[in-house]
């Protein structure tokens, strides 16, 4: 006869297991640490497809389309960013920052020592965020902490017919998707 | 002994459930998100687009729950936008 002993310890246990994020695009447990001296220049010049064409720059940052759960990132760079992408390519920026559809436990800290432009074409998208918090799709964040420094001025250009773009400095918001 | 370890599990069960519960439902829940910028924040934005500045803003999007979200942004300088462009600081917005 099963007491109610093991019951309840094999519920929890079941529980337990049921709510681990363990899928394969989870991020769990890792940190990561990075310098660099000089600047970043990132150009893609290709036509993008509107789909799954993001260009990313990570500095401390953050990012799944899934899960990210206690993760630490720490990153920082002594010179300037640039990013310049073609039409219908998203462009990003995350320093500091921590964007997952759900979120838990994170750390991010991001420091850029100099100035951050971002140019994007005709029917592309740009995204800054500097020491945000994003769950996308309208997700969870829960008990994430994120950091972001920006030691100069933030540029961002989406004069092409059709672009978005976003500057997203010190906010939590719960989908990246503009209005 | 035995009926204390009872006691003990259902405890344990209780506390389980109420330490995830908050994570169960959508929302932003107990996040701190800090931003500086030493200088100037321009954007600009052509014909048929859109574009938001968010700064030490709290965003929630359907509905989404907001609960204990700690926000704090210094921009040095200053913001320029050009265009279609929603301007948010310091700001807590449910669309």
């Amino acid at each position: 006869m099963i007491n109610f002993k093991i019951l309840s310890l094999a519920t929890v246990a079941t529980l337990a297991l049921g709510f681990a994020p363990a899928q394969a695009n989870d991020l769990m447990s890792n940190a990561a640490s990075g310098y660099v001296e000089g600047n970043i220049i990132s150009n893609d010049f290709s036509r993008g497809s509107f789909l799954n064409s993001s260009r990313d720059i990570l500095i401390g940052g953050i990012a799944v389309s899934d899960t990210a759960f206690y993760n630490t990132a720490s990153g920082s760079v002594n010179g300037n960013v640039t990013q310049m992408t073609s039409d219908a390519l998203e462009a990003k920026i995350h320093v500091g920052s921590i964007k997952a559809q759900s979120a838990m436990l994170n750390r991010a800290e991001g420091a850029v020592n100099g100035n951050i432009a971002q140019y994007v074409g005709q029917w592309g998208q740009g995204v800054i965020s500097i020491g945000a918090i994003d769950a996308e799709n309208d997700g969870q964040a829960f008990n994430n902490r994120a950091s972001g420094f920006v030691n100069g001025s933030v540029y961002q250009n989406a004069g092409g017919f059709g672009a978005s773009s976003l500057i997203n400095v010190g906010s939590v918001t719960s989908s990246e998707t503009l209005r | 002994m035995k009926k204390f370890d009872s006691k003990i599990v259902v405890f344990l069960t209780c506390f389980f459930f109420l330490q995830i519960s908050p994570v169960l439902a959508n929302g932003l829940i107990n996040n701190n998100a800090q931003g500086y910028v030493d200088g100037s924040i321009s954007q600009n934005v052509g014909a048929g687009g859109s574009s938001e500045v968010n700064i030490g803003s709290i965003v929630s999007k359907n509905g989404t729950k907001i609960s204990n979200v700690n926000t704090n942004a210094v921009v040095v300088g200053n913001i320029v936008v050009d265009g279609n462009v929603s301007l948010n600081i310091a700001s807590v917005i449910v669309r």
